[in-house]
């Protein structure tokens, strides 16, 4: 598979807010999204021009590695998830909200839910991020985790329960 | 907590953004890498492959000549050149000015241009091309090979990336006359690569030392500047837009006031001088009303100062 500087653009422009989105709730620090991010986006260059295979589906394709490079820096550093720390999502990645109030609700939102996702199991948090967070369909979800889409259809819906219960009683799942 | 209040939570999430620095920087570094690849492995082996394929050519035309009848010795020969034409056409694809296959790349966009239907789809094929001459002005003016960048080499670059950023900017209000929808779609895209084009304008600026040069890619960076302006006003004209894009429209028209207010003071004629700085007062008083209707007519002010700034 032979392709252009600008189709790599695309594809860039077009998934690089939701695979650093994905790794920065994933992991604890905002370097190692960066980090983790594009090596994404590099073994995505080297597959493509390495195996000269089509990629059926660029966004699973970048997910799986995303979701394996993910796996390898727990592995490496021997760490566990970390809840997100007060200062971790700096103010400066939300938007500019009309008022201050807005804002400090917006943020409050984002950390409940952060923290509430890191305290899940990792399987669960994937899903919730997929189909709710970037919208994915169960079947390209399944291309991504391997499971068939009745598992995860189910596995969704407990998801949903175990955040529910975090978010209303944290700490409890 | 229902269902729905559940999602409405997940959905913040949305707001987690990379910083847009760090995105453009690992854009240029994976382009980088993506280079140097294509240097070490990808090139060389189309060349043995076009090689190959020119000698499969000659091979399958003299071997076949008298074995093959003729309809089908026609049909190999096409079939041939096709490939290797394939194989010419990739070569070209990231080739640089200077090199034989920079003009084959020049004819394909040409072609692809004339062929693309609809202003839509015309918006997003200028707005690639631009990106393309982007990518070659940088390499140019970061590479060593193009350490003495030749003005002669550079200048049809960065004309013909203004051409692409004017021709994006004029499918875009056509696109807006008549789909404002699509429109709304192309000018986000728009607002996204404009900020990454001069960013890497900016980089070259600062790298080329050439003065005929430097002046022509001012002018490039005051056209990405218009078409970002553009964009946004596209966005904010839309009814049912995020307010996120009025206020950044809000900021950039705000910016250029300031940044055409200094510029007035230094006017020779006082009589475009008390013009401009009128103009400019009433878009600021406008720009503090509020409303989306003031601040398109705000920016249409600044872009009339604008004008008369260049007429001086």
């Amino acid at each position: 598979m032979i392709f252009t500087e600008e189709q790599f653009t695309q594809i860039y422009n077009d998934h690089i807010q939701r695979i650093y989105r994905f790794c920065y709730l994933k992991v604890s620090s905002r370097e190692d999204a960066q980090d983790i991010t594009s090596d994404v986006f590099l073994k995505f260059i080297h597959y493509v021009q390495k195996r000269e295979r089509e990629i059926e589906n660029t966004r699973a394709f970048l997910y799986q590695t995303a979701r394996n490079l993910v796996i390898d820096y727990y592995r490496r550093r021997e760490k566990k998830p970390l809840p997100l720390d007060e200062d971790l999502l700096e103010k400066e990645e939300v938007p500019q909200l009309e008022s201050p109030e807005k804002a400090a609700i917006l943020f409050s939102d984002i950390n409940e839910v952060s923290n509430a996702l890191k305290n899940i199991h990792t399987d669960y948090a994937d899903l919730i991020i997929w189909r709710y967070l970037d919208e994915l369909e169960i079947p390209e979800i399944s291309e991504i985790n391997g499971k068939s889409e009745g598992a995860n259809r189910v596995a969704l819906s407990r998801a949903l329960k175990a955040l529910r219960g975090e978010l209303e009683v944290p700490g409890k799942v | 907590m229902e269902d729905r209040e559940l999602i409405q939570k997940i959905k913040t999430l949305e707001y987690i953004k990379p910083e847009a620095n760090w995105v453009l920087f690992c854009h240029r570094e994976l382009m980088n890498e993506m280079r140097r690849a294509a240097e070490a492995a990808y090139e060389p082996k189309l060349r043995i492959q076009g090689i190959r394929g020119i000698a499969d050519f000659v091979n399958n035309v003299l071997a076949s000549g008298f074995r093959l009848v003729p309809s089908k010795a026609i049909l190999t020969s096409v079939v041939t050149l096709g490939m290797l034409g394939g194989v010419l056409f990739s070569f070209a694809q990231n080739a640089l000015p200077g090199s034989f296959f920079y003009s084959l790349k020049m004819t394909s966009e040409n072609a692809a241009l004339w062929a693309v239907p609809g202003e839509g789809n015309r918006v997003l094929l200028h707005t690639k091309l631009a990106e393309r001459r982007v990518i070659e002005l940088n390499h140019m003016a970061m590479n060593a090979e193009y350490a003495e960048v030749n003005a002669a080499t550079v200048l049809p670059v960065i004309e013909d990336f203004k051409n692409q950023v004017l021709a994006t900017q004029a499918n875009l209000e056509k696109l807006a006359r008549e789909d404002k929808h699509n429109a709304v779609t192309k000018a986000r895209l728009i607002t996204q690569v404009t900020e990454r084009y001069k960013t890497s304008l900016l980089e070259s600026y600062a790298t080329i030392t050439d003065s005929t040069t430097r002046e022509t890619l001012r002018e490039a960076i005051a056209y990405t500047e218009e078409a970002n302006l553009e964009a946004l006003t596209v966005i904010a004209s839309a009814s049912d837009e995020n307010q996120e894009f009025v206020n950044q429209l809000r900021e950039e028209v705000l910016k250029k006031i300031v940044s055409l207010e200094t510029i007035a003071k230094d006017l020779e004629d006082s009589n475009i001088r008390d013009q401009v700085a009128l103009l400019l007062r009433e878009a600021e008083k406008l720009l503090s009303s509020g409303t989306t209707q003031d601040l398109l007519q705000a920016l249409e002010m600044v872009l009339n100062a604008g004008k008369l700034v260049v007429t001086d």
